[in-house]
């Protein structure tokens, strides 16, 4: 048959455009077995179910991302709260400066009465570097304790077994102007495996970036340098150095002046000091010292005809507190919990120490002489 | 002149065989081609790879729905307010929330609160409004607060010539359990929870009633977690959605 087509010429001819007419119906009988053969199905569905169990693994491991997320955020709020509520040191029972504190409050300095009648002020300024440090260890212990929260409710199922958030993160304090931001990258991935048979293996490290509309570090240089020129300081003159500072870089300034003596002070004559309660203890020190009442200061005359004045009390400590402004001009606020109380409640970002310096000078001090040879003081 | 040399029988035969030869191997080619690309495969793979249940389809919709809801960003107060007052106008003449709605007390309570939404995302403001909530004292001001930030975020409309200014209002449900159940509760036709909203049209009823549900967890300052649902319509959605 062959043979006989291409003995005849016109045969030869058309042998060309019959291969080619040939070919396009196998190519075409190809493609169309093959889209035949999916239509079916895909015009059912249009979604299948690997495809499905990928998204779903996405969704699972993105519900526990988000929750470290807002954790870090709260963990942030908590962390900012707590150290400005202890001046930057580390939690006030677990190791307080070594100015001591007063009142709940750590001490950044203190005034105290050497027995020749000075009263030399120690500080206790926190460092940038250990504010940073005691800022990222509240971070990190905030954080984990809401990580360990979500371990042990495990809400989020999969294949039977809850997921488990890592609970280390490396974290870094990032310096931003004008923000306190931190991010944390965790030191394992999480983990999860979906699907019963063949299960996927969903790896992804959790990650997050939080900050706070205020920079504490920038906020910390600021206070601790206004809090070096007012403390020792007469408290007129630390009032206007605290004024000039009040509503610089959004921080508001308030200091509750608060009264705190060692009590009377008995005058030696061999020109030292000491802590006595009334003349009479006074007296059984030295015969001719003087006990000095509360509240006076004291003029006492040299040798040599100069006049030494005396304060014979302790220096005022007063509690300070600085308010941070957040956005909006109104100030920043958190949602705190309070162990004592049992509740959440909203409180403003505010740092909180406490600083020293002397009552103001009198119009008229009162000489020793006069106290000790027994007139009114 | 030479006359062309006349090719013999047996030749012709051979090329013919040869050419039909390279024919199919480009066919083969081709072949191959296809099928690394993957448009051949046994029933089994198609079926795996376009197969799936519609209901697991919805069940992953509302999933990332909520989580798409949980990291929305709320707006400034301007905007806040502004949407606030649309809603005023709006609620009661065309619509009610489930849960009550009290707009005058959520702008006093937002007014007097703006740490609650201030630069925070959705999940953010369930966590601080949380405070307020356990306090009680202004329930109708917490409860009307999230009614009220749920649906200047969420709220939805689809044009319909059939309603009277020509808009179909929605806002699918969501369910607020903090786990403190001495508090009053709010219901959403299946369940209670400590705070709800959602606004749901006649025409759900006729569209589909079939929702799905989706949840998520937010930490709280006291160390505790507080679930969120979302129920998600798909067919009522699918309606909104059609020409």
């Amino acid at each position: 048959m062959l043979e006989k087509f291409v003995k005849n010429r016109k045969g030869l001819d058309y042998y060309p455009p019959l291969v080619a007419i040939i070919g396009i119906f196998v190519l075409g009988a190809i493609i169309s077995m093959v889209f035949l053969k999916q239509y079916p199905l895909a015009a059912q569905f249009s979604l299948g179910r690997e495809p499905l169990r990928l998204f779903h693994t996405y969704a699972t491991a993105d519900k526990a991302l988000a929750f470290v997320d807002e954790s870090a955020s709260i963990a942030l709020e908590r962390s900012a709260y707590i150290s400005g509520k202890s001046g930057f040191y580390d939690s006030f029972y677990d190791s307080p400066p070594s100015c001591g504190s007063r009142d709940g409050l750590n001490l950044w300095s203190i005034g105290s009465m050497e027995s020749d009648c000075t009263f030399p002020l120690t500080t206790c300024y926190p460092g940038e570097s250990g504010a940073a440090s005691q800022f990222k260890s509240n971070f990190e212990s905030a954080l984990g304790e809401l990580v360990k929260t979500f371990n042990a409710k495990g809400p989020v199922i999969v294949n039977g077994k809850p997921v488990v958030l890592p609970d280390s993160y490396n974290l870094k304090l990032q310096p931003v102007p004008g923000r306190t931001e931190i991010t944390g990258t965790a030191d394992k991935p999480l983990v999860i495996a979906y699907g019963v048979t063949n299960p996927l293996k969903y790896e992804v490290k959790a990650g997050f970036r939080v900050d706070l509309p205020f920079d504490l570090l920038t906020n910390r240089k600021a206070i601790v340098d206004t809090a070096q020129q007012a403390a020792g300081k007469l408290e007129n003159d630390a009032r206007d150095v605290i004024n000039s500072a009040d509503g610089v870089g959004g921080l508001d300034w308030k200091e509750d002046f608060n009264l705190e003596r060692i009590g009377s002070i008995c005058l030696h004559d061999v020109g030292t000091c000491s802590c006595c309660q009334d003349e009479q203890e006074c007296n059984k020190f030295d015969k001719d010292g003087f006990c000095v009442e509360w509240g006076d200061w004291v003029t006492v005359p040299a040798g040599d005809g100069t006049v030494v004045e005396k304060l014979p009390f302790d220096i005022i400590t007063a509690p300070m507190s600085v308010k941070v402004d957040g956005a909006g001009g109104s100030h920043a606020r958190f949602f705190i919990y309070d162990d004592a109380s049992g509740k959440v409640s909203g409180r403003d970002m505010t740092y909180e120490f406490s600083l020293s310096w002397m009552e103001p000078h009198p119009e008229d001090a009162q000489t020793a002489c006069e106290c000790s040879s027994g007139y009114q003081c | 002149m030479m006359a062309p040399r006349k090719m013999h029988k047996k030749g012709f035969a051979l090329e013919m065989i040869f050419s039909a030869l390279g024919y199919f191997l480009c066919v083969f080619v081709i072949v191959v081609l296809l099928n690394i690309s993957g448009c051949i495969l046994n029933k089994e793979a198609v079926s795996s790879s376009v197969s799936g249940r519609a209901d697991t389809a919805a069940s992953l919709r509302a999933e990332v729905q909520l989580a798409a809801y949980m990291r929305t960003q709320i707006p400034s107060s301007t905007e806040l307010f502004a949407k606030l007052d649309w809603l005023k106008g709006k609620h009661d003449k065309e619509f009610a929330f489930a849960n009550g709605f009290d707009p005058e007390a959520a702008v006093k309570f937002l007014d007097k609160h703006p740490e609650v939404y201030s630069g925070k995302d959705y999940a953010g403001f369930i966590r601080s409004i949380y405070a307020y909530y356990l306090e009680t004292g202004d329930k109708d001001g917490v409860k009307s607060t999230f009614n009220a930030v749920t649906a200047v975020l969420f709220f939805r409309s689809k044009g319909d010539k059939q309603i009277k200014d020509g808009h179909l209002y929605y806002l699918f449900p969501v369910g607020v359990d903090f786990g403190v159940l001495d508090l009053e509760l709010c219901d959403l036709g299946y369940k209670v929870y400590d705070l709800c909203a959602g606004y749901l049209p006649q025409q759900l009823a006729y569209q589909g009633r079939t929702a799905v549900k989706a949840e998520s967890w937010v930490p709280l300052a006291d160390n505790r977690m507080a679930r969120v649902e979302l129920l998600y319509y798909p067919e009522f959605e699918a309606w909104l959605q059609g020409p």
